[in-house]
């Protein structure tokens, strides 16, 4: 324990990260706050990471050529440790996070978070929205199979 | 127990919070780890990636195509007769030769040679392919697959075990029109 401590404070030193983080995770909010319906947004953001790195994995192995993407896709099944799991963590993490996004949309909508002084936000999310969309349908058609031919 | 050496709630429900996203965290890192780790952990199956023989190379005269069987090398002891694969055998010139998997490469029907068309035919939804195994109608979206293969002591080799798709697929057609 101690020796993990001393590795936390050499970091810390050094990135300067655990008195915001701290602070932020401390801040004092409203009790009524303290609510599961604001939880849609670090949940996108963590499905979205998870993405991200599953996304890179899958893109060490992936070939993105007609001729090629499904032997490829055959080898990430078959061939590398677990990369069926990984594979499977991208696919559902893609419908989980169209999903939360959606959801989320729907909260910050009917509680009126879009309001003054959030406009920004709100337009932010929107443009997220749309790349959200455009990523979960160029992803789908990566797997050059019949269902991205036809593109549905 | 005092007062001071009390946990809170607050401090409680952080370590269990903590305890909880370490499981998550160990239930997506431990695969990871061992994804990137694949090159150098992964282990081989018997008979994956071996090379098979199909026979002398007398049975596959010059410029025909001809049927040919093998045993998968990834075999269970109770599988019987669905361990023999068959596959299509071109000879071009007696140096080079193509050698098909026979399954269609749209639904994975096995195509059968018909030497008087010289086209392989997909008796379910009538892919057709040409002799190089090229795609020339219907449903399938490129050529026949193909093994690698090698020549070796006047015997025909292939590399096998990589069912279903082989190797790369046949020539692509080049984006002409493939009937009137």
């Amino acid at each position: 324990m101690r020796l993990i401590q001393k590795i936390g404070e050499w970091f810390d030193l050094r990135l300067q990260l655990g008195t915001p983080i701290r602070e932020t995770a401390e801040h004092a909010v409203p009790r009524e706050t303290a609510s599961w319906f604001y939880v849609f947004g670090s949940a996108a953001l963590t499905v979205f990471i998870l993405q991200l790195v599953t996304g890179i994995l899958l893109a060490l192995i992936y070939v993105p050529s007609a001729g090629d993407a499904w032997t490829s896709l055959q080898t990430l099944n078959h061939s590398v440790a677990l990369g069926w799991f990984i594979r499977a963590l991208h696919g559902w993490g893609s419908n989980f996070m169209l999903a939360i996004v959606l959801v989320h949309m729907v909260q910050v909508f009917l509680f009126g978070a879009y309001k003054f002084p959030r406009e920004l936000t709100w337009i932010v999310g929107v443009f997220l929205l749309l790349v959200t969309l455009g990523m979960a349908f160029t992803g789908q058609v990566l797997r050059f199979d019949q269902d991205a031919y036809t593109g549905d | 127990m005092n007062q001071e050496n009390r946990m809170s709630r607050r401090a409680a429900l952080v370590k269990l919070g903590i305890l909880f996203n370490g499981i998550l965290g160990a239930f997506l890192a431990v695969p990871i780890v061992r994804y990137v780790l694949s090159p150098v952990t992964r282990e081989r199956k018997v008979g994956y990636e071996s090379w098979l023989s199909l026979g002398r190379l007398e049975q596959f005269p010059a410029g025909q195509t001809r049927l040919a069987t093998y045993r998968n090398p990834v075999v269970n002891t109770w599988d019987g007769e669905t361990d023999d694969i068959a596959c299509w055998v071109r000879n071009v010139d007696d140096r080079n030769f193509q050698v098909f998997a026979i399954n269609c490469a749209h639904l994975g029907c096995p195509v059968r040679w018909f030497p008087q068309s010289s086209l392989f035919l997909c008796p379910c939804h009538g892919g057709a392919y040409y002799q190089d195994g090229s795609r020339a109608s219907g449903p399938p979206e490129r050529g026949l697959f193909q093994y690698h293969y090698k020549l070796e002591d006047g015997q025909l080799f292939i590399k096998a075990g990589e069912m279903p798709t082989p190797g790369r697929a046949a020539n692509q057609t080049g984006g002409a029109a493939t009937c009137a």
